[in-house]
């Protein structure tokens, strides 16, 4: 399934594939949601409200200096 | 300007890494270095880029650079650890079988509880499988690369990817969505 996502599978493996998940549910329902929070996963920094302390933007600035 | 580097993407830069190293220190060294190396490298800075997306290249590249550096010396792949998801005729075992999650999978989530539980089923991950899924789902790397930066066969990455999605499916499952 991770090769099939990249475009990797051979034809044969293609259709090995296919046959596969039409006969096993568990392995559809798994493909469905890795898909789901593997396509979710980009945006986890827009819901992290870290922030960097201030001694360490203080620090930073003292480098960035000639 | 760099003068206002710190000010306007400090903490963006800072919530981005710490998203994918998950390592406060090693996130802080890494938004520093970022800095330090745009710093240095300034009069390079041409325009043609907009100075925030020519800074987000460096920190990226610094984000990988961390990984590279850490996967040194961890790489051992043992077929063992997946006895727990599949029985001994690669049939999925009744406990750690996908359950039907009731949400639609279809649809983008914005909610927050599902990104909390990412980021902690994410950490709860071996260092090398979370060091595949970042760079694979979150920095979009394709699979060349990541064996690439990790040295690792490719063969190697599929086990590790995979692994990766069993692993955060069922913490996810279990915690995000308790299911049992």
């Amino acid at each position: 399934m991770s090769k099939k996502e990249e475009g990797k599978l051979t034809p044969v493996e293609k259709i090995q594939l296919k046959l596969h998940l039409s006969i096993c549910d568990f392995c559809t329902r798994f493909e469905k949601q890795t898909k789901f929070f593997s396509k979710n996963s980009i945006h986890l920094h827009d819901h992290k409200h870290a922030k960097l302390s201030d001694q360490k933007k203080e620090e930073i600035k003292s480098l960035l200096k000639d | 300007m760099p003068d206002n580097w710190v000010t306007n993407y400090a903490d963006a830069f800072y919530a981005y890494c710490i998203s994918r190293v998950s390592d406060v220190q090693a996130a802080e060294d890494i938004v520093q270095n970022t800095f330090l190396s745009a710093w240095k490298a300034r009069a390079s800075y041409n325009g043609t880029a907009s100075e925030k997306n020519w800074l987000y290249a460096i920190l990226k590249n610094k984000i990988i650079d961390h990984f590279r550096k850490q996967a040194y010396s961890i790489i051992s792949v043992s077929a063992k650890e997946e006895d727990m998801y599949f029985d001994n005729v690669e049939h999925w075992t009744a406990e750690t079988a996908p359950k039907d999650w009731r949400v639609n999978t279809e649809q983008p989530v914005e909610i927050k509880e599902f990104y909390n539980f990412l980021d902690k089923c994410k950490h709860k991950l071996k260092e090398i499988q979370q060091s595949v899924f970042v760079m694979k789902y979150m920095e979009e790397l394709d699979s060349e690369e990541i064996c690439k930066v990790l040295d690792i066969t490719p063969s190697n990455y599929w086990v590790l990817i995979h692994r990766a999605k069993l692993h955060l499916r069922k913490c996810l499952e279990k915690n995000w969505l308790n299911i049992n």
